[in-house]
């Protein structure tokens, strides 16, 4: 049963509806990644979740209770903020004791010098001593305890911002764009420090991102928003091989999927710039439709004949890998290749290059930019025989 | 040469500012033979200092004006931040209908002169039967709505995840005023208190309205009262009992100035 879910959720601001009626189940332990450009409505999903905005209409269920109406402090969740949100007046370690003191201290108790007059002030306070230095150690801020965050590094504080989240084990953690204010160094490093962090708490993340490395190298699950929706939920794989709108093939992936225009001849084969596929879809022949082919789905043609013919435009060598731009005859924009770098050795700006696309199956979209159900010609054929 | 032209005229100005003032403790040093001479002395040949401070000391309660203004001013500034915090908190940060129209009214309340509502305050304090009291001379100005406007506008400059983060912890609404956005607005709340301290210690048309009985008397009203009834014409004294009065602002200025310049560090803001 899934742990946490929202249903229907509509959110609108000013007569500007932000999100149009979301569905999404999320499983217990599980991490998932919602995904989209700025704007699309995911980070006021996320804070729908954590009690912080109202929805407008739709519920939050969260273990089976509706929790609509319920403030964000009793939702038992923790959130960590792109921009850290620590308190600059506090020292690290009272940045993380701060959601326990709350919690575990009545108001009396939290008055200086309650130790010595409020009956049992000092266990308790002895108890979020011990787990915030649980929390420090397993996060690594065991020597910055003292420090402010302004003596803090962006890395550090981005740690003290997870470490206030954690120490009071809550049920579901929400992070919002943890990642986006450091340098991409740091952030390569710290997906995985998260990545490993989610595998030991075994809690459930949901984690807000407009980058899709971040969301393809951590998820679980990834949710791809667009436009105030939820347009496809799936594993990092299906989302990535098996997109169901145009607009998800051409938000995840980077370099960006090749999107090229296409027809269907008389015997339902997909024809491309000129070239047959060995793929069938099921639609009228002459129907036109959208082709996307990933850069790392083409390579280069021994043989000139049933290629696409061109002439590389830019090349962008990363060492590993060599991107291929290449003018496509009858097509506008730059057809993008990725190739191994012995591959590539020959090519230079200007010089012919023929390219087929590997046996690996293309995404084919409909005009409006849903998915079309593909199969190999091979199979309609033994089908057929 | 422009940067010293700059520093020559800061200079001339304030030493035209200054002037009075050390004319004042000069005044303070001399004899009665000496105040009124034609030649301008800055320094007695015959120093009356202590003579002067000890009458001055000696002939009017000084301490308990002195009392009595930092009773006045510390109340005032305390029951001020008390309500201007949550106030700009509400206006700054949170989201309700009318929003705009208050904080419009409360920009409208600045353009009040004090002076406009002396007459009403008065009677209104009349019916009420506290005047002649600290109370008459502290409540009219606990709303101050300079200090609303200028901590909502510190306030607009906090980050809403801040806000949002206490929130997630479980602090609430009136706890984040306290315990989240007081102490990050220390540089804000400074200049407000310089503000609020030097107006209402200085302050002489509400405290001589509001009061009668000498026991009572704020520092200004007390020079005031110490000049007609007791030193006449002796200004040594009187410029002593000026000087001592003036003090603890000038020493309070200079305490808070150096927190006041380097404010508090928001780095970890961001």
């Amino acid at each position: 049963m899934a742990q946490l879910a929202v249903r229907n959720i509509r959110k609108t601001f000013d007569r500007t509806e932000v999100l149009r009626g979301v569905d999404l189940e999320i499983a217990h332990g599980e991490f998932i990644s919602l995904v989209g450009p700025s704007g699309c409505g995911k980070s006021t999903l996320l804070r729908i979740i954590a009690g912080l905005e109202r929805q407008s209409e739709g519920a939050v269920v969260i273990e089976a209770r509706d929790v609509s109406g319920v403030k964000a402090s009793r939702r038992d969740l923790a959130m960590v903020f792109q921009s850290y949100a620590l308190y600059p007046h506090l020292s690290v370690f009272d940045n993380i004791a701060v959601p326990l003191r709350m919690r575990r201290l009545n108001a009396w108790q939290r008055l200086p010098l309650a130790a010595w007059v409020v009956p049992g002030t000092r266990r308790i306070q002895r108890e979020i001593r011990a787990d915030v230095e649980r929390a420090a150690d397993l996060l690594g801020l065991t020597e910055l305890l003292a420090r402010r965050p302004g003596q803090l590094s962006g890395g550090q504080r981005q740690r003290v911002a997870v470490g206030r989240a954690i120490v009071r084990q809550p049920k579901a953690f929400l992070l919002d764009e943890p990642l986006s204010n450091l340098d991409a160094k740091l952030r390569v490093h710290m997906r995985a420090e998260i990545a490993q962090l989610h595998r030991r708490l075994g809690a459930t993340f949901i984690y807000v991102t407009h980058d899709q490395a971040e969301a393809m190298t951590m998820s679980d699950r990834i949710a791809v928003m667009m436009a105030g929706n939820i347009v496809q939920v799936g594993t990092p794989d299906e989302i990535y091989n098996r997109p169901q709108d145009i607009r998800v093939a051409e938000f995840i992936g980077s370099p960006k999927i090749n999107i090229l225009p296409g027809r269907v001849d008389a015997d339902g084969r997909v024809r491309v710039l000129g070239l047959a596929l060995d793929q069938r879809l099921d639609v009228p022949s002459g129907t036109p439709i959208q082709v996307g082919i990933r850069p790392e789905a083409l390579r280069p043609a021994t043989v000139a004949d049933g290629a696409w013919r061109g002439t590389v435009s830019h090349v962008e060598n990363l060492g590993s890998e060599v991107f291929v731009h290449a003018a496509v005859g009858g097509f506008d924009a730059p057809v993008l290749c990725r190739l191994e770098p012995g591959e590539a050795r020959t090519l230079g700006v200007g010089s012919p290059v023929t390219l087929v696309p590997k046996p690996a199956m293309p995404s084919f979209f409909d005009a409006e930019g849903r998915r079309l159900g593909a199969r190999p010609v091979a199979y309609r054929q033994v089908v057929n025989g | 040469m422009t940067a010293f032209l700059r520093h020559a005229v800061l200079l001339v100005l304030a030493a035209v500012t200054l002037l009075p003032f050390a004319w004042m403790i000069s005044t303070s040093l001399k004899p009665r033979s000496e105040v009124f001479l034609s030649e301008i002395r800055w320094w007695p040949e015959k120093l009356h200092a202590v003579e002067n401070y000890t009458a001055a000391f000696a002939k009017a309660p000084l301490l308990q004006f002195l009392l009595n203004g930092a009773i006045v001013t510390a109340s005032i500034f305390v029951l001020q931040a008390l309500i201007a915090l949550p106030a700009a908190y509400a206006l700054a940060k949170l989201r309700f209908h009318g929003r705009q129209t208050v904080f419009a009214l409360v920009l409208f309340c600045i353009l009040i002169p004090p002076q406009a509502i002396a007459v009403p305050l008065f009677l209104l304090f009349h019916h009420l039967g506290i005047l002649d009291s600290y109370a008459a001379l502290i409540l009219p100005f606990i709303i101050s709505v300079f200090g609303i406007f200028l901590m909502r506008q510190f306030f607009l400059t906090v980050p809403d995840d801040l806000i949002d983060a206490a929130r997630m912890d479980g602090i609430s609404e009136l706890g984040i005023v306290w315990r989240v956005m007081l102490p990050t607005a220390i540089p804000a709340v400074t200049a407000f208190g310089i503000f609020s301290v030097v107006a209402h210690w200085n302050d002489y048309f509400w405290p001589l309205i509001a009061l009668n009985s000498e026991p009572l008397f704020t520092p200004p009203l007390g020079v005031a009262a110490f000049r007609n009834a007791e030193a006449g014409t002796d200004y040594g004294p009187l410029m002593a009992a000026a000087t001592i009065i003036i003090a603890p602002l000038v020493v309070a200025f200079l305490l808070a100035q150096r927190r006041f310049i380097e404010g508090i560090a928001f780095t970890g803001l961001k």
